[in-house]
């Protein structure tokens, strides 16, 4: 009876084995990239193989370089009517702080810098999976939770300098009013908002991108292996895939740094703009 | 019922779960889109901007169901 059992489970493990050994050989998921080409044609490479592992990095590398040089060539001409490079960059510059200080009011320009490289380098990221050979670094969770860690450090940075520490407490307490609800506020809503904001909001901020950028890149990756495989039947289709890959992109980078700019907005000090409204209702009244 | 048929069972199911409620969400969203730009013409762009970010907000939550699969039939 125990050697039965024993074969069973040594089967079984052999086959859970076998399926790890199987992902861990990472199933063909995506389209290749030109680093895992090169890296398979030259085994013996170490420079390859060092690119190869750390792929996703060189990607954002290249994302950073493109984006910062735009920028950089932007802010270096400074005449007066801008034409070329210098007014793609100032309207590109022009269009977030609209909507930030739309959104956010004055107290956002500060935030502005942050939020536009946020926006662009994400939306540069994501449409790297479009381009033939290349590979979107947000594609995998580790880039989307550095960004997302990255946001959530400079949120709650950003409203500790606006608040001072004291509000700020007061703040991640629930805005108690009087002596009791302090006492709530302490034991109930503070775990909660640390939880919801250093937990969940990384975490639903980079899981969300992540989900959607890979799902991208693995539709890309089966429209192709049916085209390929059945002598480009659903070319269509692929070029309908191929604009809802770009517009999943563009609205993912904006919800990014729509929720980044909300939840500064959250932890800015906003008291009287509350007295501002009930002033404007009663004399509406 | 052996881990395998448990863990496709399972992600599939969930799927199929989150997809209904993001469809329920997603539906209201922009029927309430359509509402206000039937009353708003003009502001049809400003209404369409912001119904998009809620439609990508409810469909993060189907996404982790799906990441979730993912994790799951890995460890098949």
């Amino acid at each position: 009876m125990t050697e039965n059992s024993h074969a069973i489970t040594g089967t079984v493990e052999h086959a859970a084995h076998q399926t790890a050994h199987a992902s861990a050989h990472h199933e063909p998921h995506e389209l290749p990239n030109f680093i895992m080409l090169l890296a398979e044609r030259f085994h013996e490479s170490s420079i390859l193989k060092f690119l190869h592992d750390w792929q996703n990095i060189f990607f954002s590398c290249i994302a950073i370089l493109i984006v910062s040089s735009v920028l950089l060539l932007t802010a270096g001409k400074k005449k007066l009517i801008p034409s070329g490079i210098q007014n793609f960059g100032e309207a590109l510059v022009e269009g977030v702080e609209n909507f930030v200080v739309g959104m956010m009011g004055e107290g956002g320009r500060k935030h502005v810098p942050f939020l536009g490289t946020l926006f662009f380098y994400i939306l540069l990221m994501n449409f790297f999976g479009m381009i033939p050979f290349f590979k979107s670094p947000t594609a995998v969770w580790s880039t989307t939770i550095a960004l997302a860690v990255v946001a959530v450090i400079y949120v709650q940075v950003s409203g500790i300098r606006a608040l001072g520490f004291k509000k700020y407490f007061h703040h991640m307490a629930g805005s108690p009013p009087n002596a009791i609800a302090w006492v709530i506020g302490i034991l109930l809503i503070f775990p909660l908002t640390l939880i919801l904001e250093y937990l969940a909001v990384p975490l639903s901020l980079s899981l969300r991108l992540f989900a959607n950028i890979s799902s991208e890149d693995r539709l890309l990756y089966k429209f192709a292996l049916i085209n390929v495989n059945t002598n480009w039947v659903a070319l269509p289709l692929q070029i309908f895939a191929n604009a809802l890959v770009v517009l999943f992109s563009t609205i993912q980078a904006f919800v990014f740094t729509l929720l980044t700019s909300v939840y500064i907005f959250t932890l800015m000090p906003h008291d009287e703009h509350h007295e501002e409204h009930a002033e404007a209702t009663v004399h509406s009244n | 019922m052996t881990p395998q048929v448990a863990i496709a069972l399972g992600s599939a199911l969930v799927l199929g779960l989150a997809a209904f409620g993001c469809a329920l969400g997603i539906g209201r969203a922009v029927a309430s889109a359509m509402d206000a730009t039937g009353r708003q013409p003009d502001a049809s762009g400003k209404i369409m901007v912001n119904m998009l970010l809620g439609c990508a907000l409810i469909e993060a939550l189907s996404l982790y169901a799906l990441v979730f699969a993912f994790a799951l039939l890995g460890k098949m």
